[in-house]
């Protein structure tokens, strides 16, 4: 009833990992991808922080906040035509600050919303125990950011990765978002779902990495309860 | 070390015109309504709350320095415990931040924790204390900086009596032994009369009355604010084993059992107003002076004869002048 070419069985689309070729091709532009993807993150997300962290510490968020909430709803594609203005095709430069334009806002607003949310009690004891603002910064209000900061930090390693398999479609000639666009084009349809498939299992076995990761945060820093209580 | 402030205003108003020094060695303890500023006054003395005025710490003005320079101990109401951090480095926070020794700070937050009885705390995250010793760790937590004031807000309410009036003895005594000027904030009025070297009543952001509670003359002080408060007036004070008394206008009126037994050599006593009620079966009789209405409920000024007392009124119409009968539920016998 539906052409095979169009809709291979999974057997078929399975065993395009058993091809060697296929492999190497995968594995070659899965790297691209995920230093890409990887690079942009962490810039944007520790930019994101330190600015964050900056901003409250000259009590500024109030005015950055408006700011902040305007990057953070902008659809990070949507700077996709510019960045091609801005930085060229760039195989690095391009697909770095689309997934730095993806997490930066968000990470910025969330620092911001999560050092708001902080007991102010604990902010004044810290001082009068002798912090200076800057050891209140680092001691309690980082920490105590950081642990709020987990679930947006999550959602963004999703968004950041889909970013730049959308910025490989439409303006690379490499990574695994190119690939997929290669295969569609010749209507190879069984490498354009395994393709997908690889997108899928790198995700969650980033996601679960991730998900350890916190717990083991949350863990130090909360205890086994993980922060049953924490305000 | 003497606490000296002298406030014209506090940024929010809620302190205005406010004068106060605190004595080392003396317990002052802080009362009045919610509102009247008691927090804002610990934080000012802290650091922590902009202010036109001066406080002084011995003969040198503070005004300038902020709080994290100003090594003063502070516990607030809630204990405002760190909670990604476990008891012990909540305790050696203070410590931490001023680089102290590792050893010597280790001796240090090992001292202060068994003084309060939390040493098998020490692993444990906040989340997992009761408020009771949440609220012995943070007292540690400030004890262990070896700064002066101690300033203590309220205890939560959540709290239970047993458990506040416990910690606050144990405070009282450890800021005497330390030598350390105390100022607390409590809601608690019986505890505050009997305990206090000197009460600060705060009513509207101005200091209502300030000195030892027994020298409190209740007609000195504006008939709302003391209708708030309650009366402090001449009895004597008889201590039994079953039953412990002050004899007003000759009649018996039993002790705060919490208080009766350290109460040998009072010659005066502390009623609140919640303590005092119109009752027409009362002993005590005394005339109307004023009459005054606090979140709904009528209070009236008696006069009766030795003194005044304010006795809360529910029941019956009676006007300025009239004779009523009190009835007095508890009396709190105050130091001499």
């Amino acid at each position: 009833m539906y052409p095979a070419y169009l809709f291979p069985p999974f057997s078929r689309v399975a065993s395009s990992f058993m091809d060697p070729k296929y492999i190497n091709i995968v594995l070659d532009n899965l790297g691209l991808t995920l230093v890409r993807a990887f690079l942009g993150f962490v810039i944007g997300t520790i930019t994101g922080i330190l600015l964050g962290l900056f901003f409250v510490g000259l009590r500024l968020s109030d005015y950055i906040q408006p700011i902040a909430t305007i990057l953070f709803v902008i659809p990070s594609v949507a700077w996709i035509p510019l960045l091609i203005l801005w930085v060229g095709l760039d195989s690095f430069k391009l697909p770095i600050t689309a997934a730095f334009m993806c997490c930066f806002p968000p990470i910025l607003y969330g620092m911001i919303n999560a050092s708001r949310t902080i007991d102010q009690d604990q902010v004044e004891v810290a001082f009068t125990l002798g912090a200076s603002p800057w050891e209140v910064l680092r001691r309690i209000v980082l920490p105590v950011s950081l642990l709020k900061l987990f679930p947006i930090i999550k959602t963004e390693i999703i968004m950041v990765w889909k970013t730049t398999i959308v910025v490989e479609m439409v303006a690379l000639s490499s990574g695994l978002g190119h690939l997929l666009l290669m295969y569609s084009l010749v209507i190879d349809v069984r490498h354009v779902l395994s393709t997908i498939m690889v997108f899928s299992l790198v995700m969650i076995s980033i996601i679960e990495l991730v998900d350890s990761l916190e717990k083991k945060v949350v863990t130090n820093w909360l205890g086994e309860h993980g922060g049953k209580g924490f305000a | 070390m003497v606490v000296k402030v002298s406030l014209r205003n506090v940024s929010n108003f809620a302190l205005r015109d406010v004068s106060v020094d605190f004595l080392p060695g003396e317990a002052s303890i802080v009362v009045g309504p919610n509102g009247s500023g008691k927090t804002t006054l610990l934080k000012v003395i802290a650091g922590l709350a902009p202010h036109n005025g001066d406080v002084y710490f011995n003969e040198n003005r503070v005004n300038s320095l902020p709080a994290y320079k100003r090594n003063v101990l502070y516990v607030p109401q809630k204990s405002a415990l760190f909670m990604h951090m476990k008891v012990w480095d909540n305790v050696a926070f203070c410590l931490k931040v001023r680089k102290i020794d590792n050893d010597a700070a280790a001796e240090k937050v090992r001292w202060i924790m068994r003084r309060l009885s939390i040493e098998h705390l020490s692993s444990r995250y906040p989340s997992q204390l009761s408020g009771g010793e949440a609220k012995r760790v943070a007292i540690a937590r400030a004890l262990v900086c070896n700064g002066n004031p101690l300033l203590l807000d309220e205890m939560e309410s959540n709290l239970d009596y047993n458990i506040r009036v416990s910690i606050s003895e144990e405070v009282l005594r450890l800021a005497r032994e330390l030598g350390l000027t105390l100022v607390m904030v409590t809601h608690d009025l019986d505890w505050a009369f009997r305990k206090a070297d000197k009460i600060v009543y705060l009513w509207s952001g101005r200091i209502s009355y300030s000195g030892p509670p027994g020298l409190l003359d209740p007609l000195s002080i504006e008939p709302e604010a003391l209708a708030w408060l309650g009366s402090v007036l001449r009895a004597e004070v008889f201590i039994n084993d079953d039953f412990s008394y002050a004899l007003i206008n000759g009649f018996k009126v039993p002790l705060n059992q919490v208080f009766a037994n350290e109460a040998m050599s009072a010659s005066k006593v502390y009623i609140s107003s919640r303590d005092a009620l119109v009752d027409e079966h009362g002993k005590i009789e005394g005339k109307v002076l004023r009459k005054v209405i606090i979140h709904g409920v009528e209070r009236l000024i008696v006069d009766i004869g030795d003194g005044v007392i304010v006795a809360k009124n529910t029941s019956m119409s009676i006007n300025i002048g009239d004779k009523v009968r009190i009835k007095v539920l508890n009396a709190v016998p105050l130091k001499t």
